[in-house]
């Protein structure tokens, strides 16, 4: 509903011109007008079902830390990935990945963090020639 | 004779040297991704997005084709031998596949799916070689109100046939619309929902949502439970992988059925592959004189569903290449690469590029033949790669969803943008709204919307030009009937009660 409610304010400052001549707000408002009223019954829905009995969102106690800590791991790759240069960020990022979720040990994670970033890099970088950012160490 | 001589020419296209590597690529690489649970042919196809744009469109389209296919034949190897579907078209097969595997018969399972397969996958091709021409000459007629009734059809098609809540696979259709509003205006211009950002300004990229969605979503859901780090490979010796003529017996009609299913089944939007499997599944335990069989190893519940999953993927590419309307999430991604070269599929598609259609063809056929040859001789080594652990696995499938999404554009907003969808794909996933009305909105939004407004351009802003043209009309009453039957409860317990006789 929230997003309905954002979708009818954005559309809302474009023009909506006519049926004949229909403008760039015309259609975003109808799918606003749309998404309101689905979100409607979707609460009246889910309003009936929170009185039945409900499965919890997480597979297994813990689940919430190892997808977290996941979902974080993939975010500051995003954030550091051209700050520090494409070998060094997937390798700290394999590395990382291979001991959160079920860890590994020592000298496999090395093996395989070392193996995958320069690997990938001869692919991409230099077989497929996609520019790959050298970060501030200059590799 | 036409179609005969047509398709010289694309054996003369597909059997050219580099096509043959690529089409060999897509296979092994479509069979890999069907073997391997956690990435599917969706998640597989994003990541060679972006490969294809260096290529030329022939070979690109073919080794796209080549994952979607081979991923039906890899994904009956983990089903029957894990008892984890490879990739969802292939959950059907675990029913009576594994339990094949366990009375020592993982041999004729995985040998009648192949042999299946192959047989479905053949039926499917010929059916394209006829329908896909047939149909793109009669949508030479289409206009701007018939391409509006065509996606809204098809997206009604797509939330009647989700197998969660109607109104939520409609929720997240409209949303799909919505998020295919961002950026310019198609008919005008000007920028919508884009808020100065640069990146958004051509709007949501097809490739960085579908990454986040099947595949980043895909694995975050797959390494919640401990079980997938200790999944266990069914130790058993696999012999005797041709099936003996009693299996060819029980398995000869529903690979028939099974195959022609599919295929028509393939060419509606939706999942065709997974619905396919799952209708042919249900259709033979309906049919057969030992329903008691269905459950406990029964050859023709793998028979059926392998060859309708794989006629499943000719059929599909009807739509697309003969409309130019995606009908499911591969599909939609195939667009994109044709797109990119600047070919734009749809009725003078086959007629402009008849190399490129009858090409990819030829390479289906040459395809399919590769596959059989692969799947049966290198079983053991596919057994060997489910042994990689999927500790070591996930890191490596976010690997490559981080660089392909990289490789578009080189912009890292993107991998944002995969990012915040692979955790709203996740949250979608356990809270039961399913991911491709969404990305079939986020395509056929623009088409749409653009269509919609030339319609009422044209018609002066009479919105009776729907009704006046009549294949419009015939289109849009299909739409209504599937958008409201939904919501009729008997129309609805009818048709869930059908497939839920698989379960």
């Amino acid at each position: 509903m929230a997003l309905a409610g954002l979708t009818l304010e954005e559309a809302s400052r474009l023009p909506f011109g006519t049926l004949r001549t229909p403008q760039s707000g015309f259609w975003p408002l109808i799918l606003g007008v749309v998404l309101s009223f689905l979100s409607l019954i979707h609460f009246g829905g889910t309003i009936k079902k929170r009185a039945e009995k409900g499965t919890p969102f997480w597979a297994e106690p813990g689940a919430w830390k190892k997808v977290g800590s996941v979902v974080a791991s993939l975010v500051g790759f995003a954030f550091l990935f051209e700050l520090l240069g494409y070998l060094i960020a997937v390798f700290l990022l394999i590395g990382f990945l291979l001991r959160i979720v079920k860890p590994s040990k020592w000298w496999l994670v090395f093996v395989v963090a070392s193996l995958s970033s320069v690997l990938s890099y001869l692919i991409f970088g230099s077989l497929l020639s996609t520019p790959l950012p050298k970060g501030i160490f200059g590799f | 004779m036409d179609a005969l001589a047509n398709l010289g020419l694309g054996f003369s296209v597909a059997l050219s040297p580099e096509n043959l590597i690529f089409c060999f690529i897509g296979v092994v690489v479509g069979t890999l991704v069907g073997v391997l649970p956690g990435l599917g042919p969706v998640g597989a196809i994003s990541l060679l997005l972006p490969l294809t744009f260096k290529l030329q469109p022939i070979p690109g389209i073919i080794m796209l084709a080549g994952v979607f296919y081979g991923a039906m034949y890899g994904g009956s190897t983990t089903s029957i031998l894990v008892n984890i579907p490879g990739e969802a078209a292939s959950i059907v097969t675990c029913i009576d596949g594994y339990k094949m595997a366990r009375q020592g018969r993982a041999g004729p399972a995985l040998g009648i799916a192949a042999f299946g397969s192959f047989i479905a996958g053949t039926i499917g091709i010929i059916g394209m070689m006829f329908f896909a021409p047939f149909l793109g000459k009669q949508a030479l007629s289409f206009g701007a109100p018939e391409y509006f009734s065509l996606t809204f059809l098809g997206l009604t098609l797509v939330t009647y046939l989700s197998r969660g809540s109607k109104i939520d696979a409609l929720l997240m259709a409209v949303l799909g619309l919505i998020a295919g509003s961002i950026g310019a205006d198609p008919v005008s211009g000007e920028q919508r929902f884009s808020y100065g950002s640069f990146t958004l300004f051509d709007g949501l990229g097809m490739v960085p949502v579908a990454m986040g969605i099947f595949g980043i979503a895909e694995v975050l859901q797959n390494i919640e439970t401990s079980a997938v780090f200790d999944r266990e490979v069914f130790k058993t010796s696999i012999k005797g992988l041709f099936p003996n003529l009693r299996d060819w017996k029980d398995s000869f009609w529903p690979i028939v059925r099974g195959s022609f299913m599919g295929f028509f089944i393939g060419i509606l939007p939706g999942p065709g592959p997974i619905i396919a499997a799952f209708t042919s599944y249900a259709t033979e335990k309906k049919l057969s004189r030992h329903p008691g069989k269905f459950g406990n190893g029964a050859i023709e519940g793998v028979a059926g569903p392998e060859s309708a999953n794989n006629a499943a993927t000719a059929g599909a590419f009807i739509p697309l290449l003969a409309l130019g309307l995606p009908g499911n999430v591969v599909m939609a991604l195939i667009m994109g690469a044709l797109m990119i070269h600047g070919i734009q599929p749809g009725p003078v598609f086959i007629g402009k590029y008849p190399e490129l259609f009858w090409g990819v063809i030829a390479s289906m056929y040459i395809g399919n033949t590769m596959l059989l040859l692969l799947n049966l001789p290198l079983i053991g080594l596919w057994v060997k790669i489910l042994k990689i652990p999927y500790a070591i696995l996930f890191p490596l499938i976010f690997l490559f969803c981080l660089i392909g999404v990289y490789t578009i554009n080189s912009n890292v907003v993107e991998i944002f943008i995969m990012l915040i969808f692979g955790v709203l794909g996740f949250v979608m996933r356990k809270t039961g709204f399913e991911g491709a009305p969404f990305l079939l909105a986020l395509v056929l939004g623009p088409i749409m919307e653009s269509s919609f407004r030339q319609a009422l351009l044209i018609s002066h802003g009479n919105l009776g030009i729907f009704l006046f043209h009549p294949v419009s009309a015939f289109l849009l009453t299909l739409g209504f009937i599937c958008l409201i039957s939904q919501f009729i409860p008997s129309f609805r317990e009818k048709k869930e009660g059908f497939l839920d006789k698989v379960a």
